[in-house]
């Protein structure tokens, strides 16, 4: 566990199970590291229990909350920042353009790697295209504003994000075609915007799983196995990392047992 | 209710999709699509969702987003021998040409912020889309457009704070912006109430001490170039209106009984509820119901935990979704890897 990052993303589709592996993965790596768990959106009673028990940290951060404590750092008055946040005029700016809110926000974590050099961030991220939006604003914000103070914060998270040894972006997928080439896209799309560490996580492989595939199966299941085969055949060299899939409906649950699985991330 | 029981829903002017993403928004509105065009209808199928899975579903060409493409249905469906879709990708740069066209705002292709947000992930996308959507409406050649949204909440929340955009059109707001473009000593009373009360004045002076002066400038000429072309913006707003309208909408929330975040669609449906209305479906996609054996007898315990498993979670996705009150539909999971077979299969549950 050399080789532990100091900040992961965890990104993908809705419901691809980013929640699931950002929190087995904050779990397990609090064994041996003190860990700080952060998400836009609420993980729910039950997950944030199991990470506190861990002895993860949480942070729930909205993008709302993430701009006006970074705007009244930045202006050194919290009253100031709440009054401007609340001024039609920018809550109109912030609905119109969400790259500026998602900016923030990824100022906002990569600070808190920074200011703590012995601790693991876990950021269960936004979805795909914002995702894209957040690192793509980091380019387009520079350029709009050319000079400032603002360029400087932009070129401090840009150094620190792009550094291997600081940050590694996880893009979960699951094993169906399509989902595996928009895992891919949006690979590609990531490492083309900056020299970001970038893999691919396929959740629910049922390959992966538990099943002897010499006995007999259902046909549906059967399907299901050869097709996920097919894929893997085509984009052995993406898909490294694989997880299996949890024959579980309790969340809990499947956190528990996917956290030992989670090893093979770092 | 089970799968692949024919539908029949009525078609309108507009059939919007959305849902999280993964669960095959676009390859069902696609096979929407796919079923009405071959029932003598005349489509446009739009994606506004930036990632455009339908170019992998009707092989499109990238190079062409922002025009519109003729699609044979035989490209699709190899037995169908007459009849074509229109397709469009959207692609925010295009609209952007086509409000310049209409409204002569030239500065808009110069200005180096609009030029940054209207990239396809630049945040600008949803407005634009906008824009696009209401001019194809206008121009009333198809019998209907079919709506491939960007996943989640986050197009229901746009059409959401679509009210709030009519700040920007506001008279006293932009006086207020020429003012500061061209500070002027005839300044109205109104004008220092608005300058007063928004706060911008203030705020821009901030801004300015952050940014530097060339960003305010930039930014005070994108507010104005973007107002010289409000008539185009504040129609396009109207396209919401449609979207609540019986007569010219249908609403569709796609879900996947594979998906592991079933509350999604529930926050979905709380988002648009100020939309649906009774010609609003949910489709559960993915459905492995008549895919499941009648016995488990012959199976191991292993392979009998994880069809269990995949029977109770899809168990769980349709109860819960019965509980939102509106009509649930369930699309049987197609087991190909073909785009093409996906959505020629699924146009069979319409």
């Amino acid at each position: 566990m050399c080789s532990v990052k100091r900040l992961y993303f965890i990104t993908g589709k809705g419901g691809v199970g980013k929640t699931t592996i950002a929190s087995s993965l904050a779990i397990n790596l609090a064994e041996h590291s003190n860990v700080i768990y952060v998400a836009t959106d609420d993980p729910g009673k039950e997950i944030k229990n199991l990470l506190k028990s861990s002895g993860a940290e949480l942070s729930i951060l909205s993008l709302m909350d993430s701009t006006r404590e970074y705007l009244a750092r930045k202006i050194k008055s919290e009253v100031i920042a709440s009054w401007v946040l609340k001024a039609p005029i920018f809550k109109t700016i912030f609905d119109m353009v969400p790259g500026f809110g998602l900016l923030i926000l990824l100022g906002h974590v990569t600070e808190l790697a920074i200011n703590n050099p012995d601790k693991v961030i876990i950021f269960d991220a936004p979805s795909s295209g914002h995702m894209i939006t957040m690192f793509e604003s980091l380019a387009n914000f520079k350029k709009i504003l050319g000079q400032g103070i603002l360029v400087k914060d932009i070129d401090t998270i840009s150094n620190f994000i792009t550094s291997n040894d600081n940050s590694q972006i996880f893009v979960v997928t699951l094993p169906t075609m399509m989902a595996i080439n928009e895992g891919i896209e949006l690979k590609d799309a990531l490492e083309r915007l900056n020299n970001f560490q970038v893999e691919i996580i396929l959740n629910n492989s049922m390959n992966c799983a538990e099943i002897d595939q010499s006995a007999p199966l259902p046909d549906f299941l059967k399907t299901k196995l050869d097709l996920e085969t097919d894929i893997l055949n085509q984009h052995s060299e993406s898909l490294s990392k694989k997880l299996a899939y949890i024959p579980e409906l309790n969340q809990v649950t499947i956190i528990g047992q996917l956290m030992p699985l989670t090893t093979q991330l770092v | 209710m089970t799968a692949n029981e024919k539908q029949n829903i009525p078609s309108k002017r507009i059939e919007l999709f959305c849902g999280t993403g993964g669960v095959g928004k676009t390859t069902i509105a696609t096979s929407r699509a796919l079923h009405l065009a071959k029932s003598g209808k005349k489509i446009l199928l739009v994606t506004i969702d930036p990632s455009k899975r339908l170019k992998e579903v009707l092989g499109l060409n990238e190079e062409n987003a922002g025009d519109v493409e003729t699609i044979f249905l035989n490209r699709i469906d190899q037995s169908i021998k007459s009849g074509s879709l229109d397709a469009l990708l959207m692609n925010p740069k295009s609209t952007i040409k086509y409000i310049v066209e209409k409204t002569k705002a030239k500065d808009m292709l110069e200005n180096q912020i609009i030029k940054i947000l209207a990239k396809p992930y630049g945040g600008m996308s949803e407005i634009l889309s906008i824009v696009e959507l209401k001019r194809h409406l206008n121009e009333n050649k198809y019998d209907s457009i079919i709506l491939d949204t960007p996943p989640g909440k986050h197009f229901i929340d746009f059409l959401n704070s679509c009210k709030k955009i009519n700040i920007f059109f506001d008279n006293s707001f932009i006086e207020m912006f020429k003012y500061l473009k061209k500070p002027t000593t005839n300044i109205s009373k109104s004008l220092i109430g608005t300058l007063i009360s928004s706060g911008a004045k203030k705020i821009l002076g901030y801004l300015e001490n952050f940014t530097g002066k060339s960003f305010v400038e930039q930014f005070i000429d994108a507010v104005y170039t973007i107002h010289t072309s409000k008539e185009i913006f504040i129609d396009a707003v109207t396209f919401s209106e449609h979207l609540k309208d019986l007569s010219t909408s249908n609403w569709f929330l796609v879900t996947s009984a594979e998906h592991n975040k079933p509350t999604e669609t529930h926050d979905l449906k709380v988002g648009a509820q100020e939309f649906l209305h009774k010609d609003s479906f949910i489709i559960l996609n993915k459905s492995v119901q008549t895919h499941l054996p009648h016995s488990c007898d012959q199976y191991s315990s292993n392979v009998n935990k994880v069809i269990n498993s995949i029977i109770e979670k899809e168990k769980c996705v349709y109860n819960d979704l019965l509980t939102s009150g509106i009509k649930t539909i369930r699309f049987q999971d197609i087991l190909d890897s073909s785009p093409q077979v996906h959505v020629t299969e699924l146009s069979k549950n319409w």
